[in-house]
């Protein structure tokens, strides 16, 4: 099974970066979907499947935060995945997202094994993926 | 230690010129397997440098500058993209990433700063082109500042001022 996963970053940079890393992690990917804010995000997912979604917090227009909140209280979208994607590394931080409904936190920079990790933690049937 | 003591005015133990070095050295290694030392002899910066702001909020208010130049900026993409150096697409992303790599920075060093419970807000890079010698004046009049040389000679600079309060 191959998943379709979405990058919601303002700097194209680390979409790339993100891309570049989960094509190293040798996960099985289809499609991957882009967003610069966490508002194309939204629309993104309005007219496409989404099995999982990397999201910075700090984005213009809507944040990360905003995008997890609108999700989880989202029938149609709650169930999926959100991991965030962060520099941010203080634990108060990282305990606000989870709180939001973040599913894992993954800090840059990154490794692509954080990537396998965390994907199939959440989306392999092993529970939970685990905050890096 | 010793160039580092002398770029950092008496701000405060925590943000220093070295934490800044360790910090900035710590995430190119981290992000771009890029060796990079602090030097007491920089080379001169000319022509256009490509600089980052990014303002943070906790204990203490402030801004964070890294600027580096464009060829060496073009490399850093490189290395950050795994891409081959002098592409076209690294030397597109050379401003984009100098902005990435202080939003990086930032989140270590607000832990550093701060400590790992507290929360500080990291605002979004800002990115532009400063002559070089705009850039060197910022450089001498901030609170505390670092320069890295890596192995083939590129040079980037980290410096922070603080606009409010004290650090703990």
């Amino acid at each position: 099974m191959s998943y379709t996963i979405l990058i919601a970053d303002d700097s194209a940079i680390v979409r790339r970066m993100v891309k570049k890393a989960i094509a190293m992690a040798g996960l099985e990917v289809g499609e991957v979907h882009e967003a610069a804010n966490g508002k194309e995000a939204l629309s993104v997912m309005d007219r496409t499947w989404i099995d999982i979604v990397f999201a910075d917090i700090n984005m213009p227009e809507m944040s990360g935060s905003d995008l997890i909140r609108h999700m989880a209280a989202e029938p149609n979208l709650a169930s999926i995945p959100v991991v965030v994607v962060s520099s941010e590394q203080s634990e108060s931080r990282i305990e606000e997202m989870k709180r939001y409904g973040a599913r894992a936190y993954v800090k840059k920079p990154f490794r692509p094994e954080h990537f396998r990790e965390v994907v199939d933690g959440l989306l392999g049937g092993k529970g939970d993926g685990h905050v890096r | 230690m010793g160039f580092w003591a002398a770029r950092g005015m008496a701000m405060s133990a925590e943000l220093s010129a070295e934490l800044l070095a360790q910090a900035l050295s710590r995430t190119l290694e981290e992000a771009a397997f890029v060796f990079a030392e602090p030097t007491q002899d920089p080379p001169p910066l000319e022509g256009e440098v490509i600089e980052a702001r990014l303002s943070y909020r906790g204990d203490h208010e402030g801004e964070l500058r890294l600027a580096a130049p464009a060829s060496f900026a073009a490399s850093l993409a490189a290395n950050l993209l795994g891409e081959e150096e002098g592409s076209q697409g690294a030397k597109a992303r050379g401003d984009d990433c100098i902005g990435e790599l202080l939003n990086m920075i930032a989140g270590a060093l607000a832990v550093d700063l701060f400590g790992p419970g507290s929360r500080c807000l990291l605002g979004l890079p800002r990115v532009r082109r400063v002559a070089a010698e705009e850039h060197a004046q910022a450089l001498a009049t901030a609170h505390a500042a670092a320069t890295l040389i890596e192995e083939e000679g590129g040079r980037i600079d980290l410096s922070a001022s603080i606009s409010q309060g004290a650090s703990k």
